[in-house]
């Protein structure tokens, strides 16, 4: 019971945080990316699964494997990357389980889950996310900038033949080339993201 | 449905369908449950991951998807807030891609640099409106993505102060097969002379033919010299040119023929224009 409580009242400690950054970089000193990468692809996860609120389950993920690191020094049955899907497999079974027993959560859950017409009426928030894609472009490395527009450029075929000609003149491989653009229009996904967060934040100011 | 690049999965074979089937949520739970894990536990199958969803997305918004693809797109894919929140993303990035092709045409600029002619394009005409009004950038990016779409070639014109003529210079991708599209040549009335880049898709001979030919009926125009396949940024083409006054009807075909070493030319490719 008493431990129940003190799982409960847990949270990441500047202690437990570097424990886990360093855990996560496996000897490596990333600088807090294999974090920011790992974050990511819980995020990722848990939205493939349909969970309304992803970025919560990354972070109560996050914690319990902080949590359980705190509490055996170190984990070496399993990798840092094994050990987080586990974790995060049981945060999600649970997130099932409580969504089962919350019926206005689940309602929630599937008005949520309806498909959204696109609303034609909203070109404010258009222009609002052209504009700041296009200061977010405007702060990349010239040769990626290039590298992404000509990356994304076409469809179908033309495409395809505008990536294997681009990889060609880089000098690299397709798949090489198709991740280091994937990288790039993350970043560029990620600022248009914090920008426009910024700007309903000094909205609602 | 279009897939893009064909993806090597590290180590397993995965292909990208099972990818595609996996983001929209149409594999078994077995299936699902061994991409979860690797895609945590493996980095190239995340990173891939992450690309084949940019390609899925991109084929939404380009009206590519059909089928079932496109239903299970809708009712499962479109069912996440933040998957939502990519489809605008990426609307509005192809939206600024397009518009920003001229940019990216700089590596064919970069590959015809022995080029005698100051390339000043239609595409960097759009270099012209970095100081204006967004609505003018963007007005005209549209204009910009129309021609795109119509053609998937580039193109531009140049002018030659020291010869006082016009010269129209494009670049013709290897034409789709199966496409009805044919591309259309914008040529200046005041054109001497038209200049085209032919890309092949493989350089398989020594030296080639061109043929110019008017349709319906196929009557020959013009023909030119040998020539020889040059690299350029983006593989290897022909460089071509012959005078624009020929060019008094509507639909034309550059037929490309390949001479072996030995034997008689063969007809590698028909690149058809419109005027």
């Amino acid at each position: 019971m008493q431990q129940t409580k003190l799982k409960k009242d847990w949270s990441l400690t500047t202690v437990a945080l570097d424990r886990l950054l360093n855990w996560l970089d496996e000897g490596a000193s990333s600088e807090g990316q294999g974090y920011l990468e790992m974050r990511r692809r819980l995020v990722a996860y848990f939205d493939r699964k349909n969970c309304p609120v992803p970025d919560e389950l990354a972070d109560e993920t996050i914690n319990r494997v902080a949590r359980r690191l705190e509490e055996v020094d170190a984990i070496e049955t399993e990798t840092p990357a094994r050990f987080c899907y586990i974790t995060a497999r049981f945060v999600f079974l649970e997130y099932l389980r409580t969504r089962a027993k919350d019926q206005r959560l689940r309602s929630e859950f599937f008005r949520e889950s309806g498909h959204e017409q696109e609303d034609p009426g909203d070109e404010e928030s258009k222009a609002r996310m052209l504009k700041c894609l296009e200061e977010c472009a405007d702060k990349l490395d010239p040769a990626n900038k290039k590298l992404i527009f000509r990356y994304y450029v076409g469809e179908e075929r033309v495409k395809i033949e505008n990536r294997r000609a681009l990889a060609r003149a880089l000098g690299i491989t397709m798949n090489a080339l198709s991740i280091r653009a994937c990288r790039i229009r993350e970043q560029l996904e990620l600022c248009v993201r914090e920008r426009i967060g910024r700007g309903n934040e000094t909205v609602s100011e | 449905m279009p897939m893009g690049p064909k993806m090597k999965m590290n180590k397993q074979l995965h292909s990208e369908r099972q990818a595609i089937q996996y983001l929209l949520g149409s594999l078994s739970v077995a299936e699902m449950e061994k991409l979860d894990a690797l895609s945590f536990t493996d980095s190239q199958f995340a990173g891939e991951l992450t690309a084949a969803e940019h390609d899925l997305v991109d084929a939404y918004v380009h009206g590519e998807l059909t089928d079932d693809t496109l239903k299970q797109f809708e009712s499962h894919y479109l069912a996440s807030p933040l998957r939502r929140e990519k489809v605008e993303f990426a609307r509005t990035f192809q939206l600024y891609a397009n518009a920003n092709a001229p940019q990216a045409s700089e590596y064919f600029a970069a590959a015809q640099s022995d080029t005698r002619r100051p390339a000043a394009g239609l595409f960097s005409l759009l270099s012209i409106f970095q100081n204006q009004s967004p609505a003018w950038r963007w007005s005209f990016a549209f204009a910009a993505i129309v021609l795109l779409a119509v053609g998937g070639w580039w193109t531009f014109s140049n002018y030659s102060g020291r010869n006082d003529h016009v010269v129209a210079s494009f670049v013709l991708a290897p034409p789709l097969r199966g496409s009805a599209q044919v591309p259309t040549l914008p040529i200046p009335k005041k054109s001497g002379e038209v200049a085209i880049q032919l890309e092949l898709e493989a350089n398989d001979y020594p030296t080639y033919l061109v043929a110019l030919l008017e349709q319906p009926d196929n009557r020959s125009l013009w023909s030119s010299a040998k020539v020889s396949a040059k690299t350029t940024g983006t593989g290897q083409a022909l460089n071509i040119s012959f005078p624009a006054a020929l060019l008094k009807g509507r639909t034309y075909v550059l037929q490309v023929r390949g001479i072996p070493a030995n034997g008689e030319p063969e007809i590698v490719g028909d690149y058809p224009f419109k005027l």
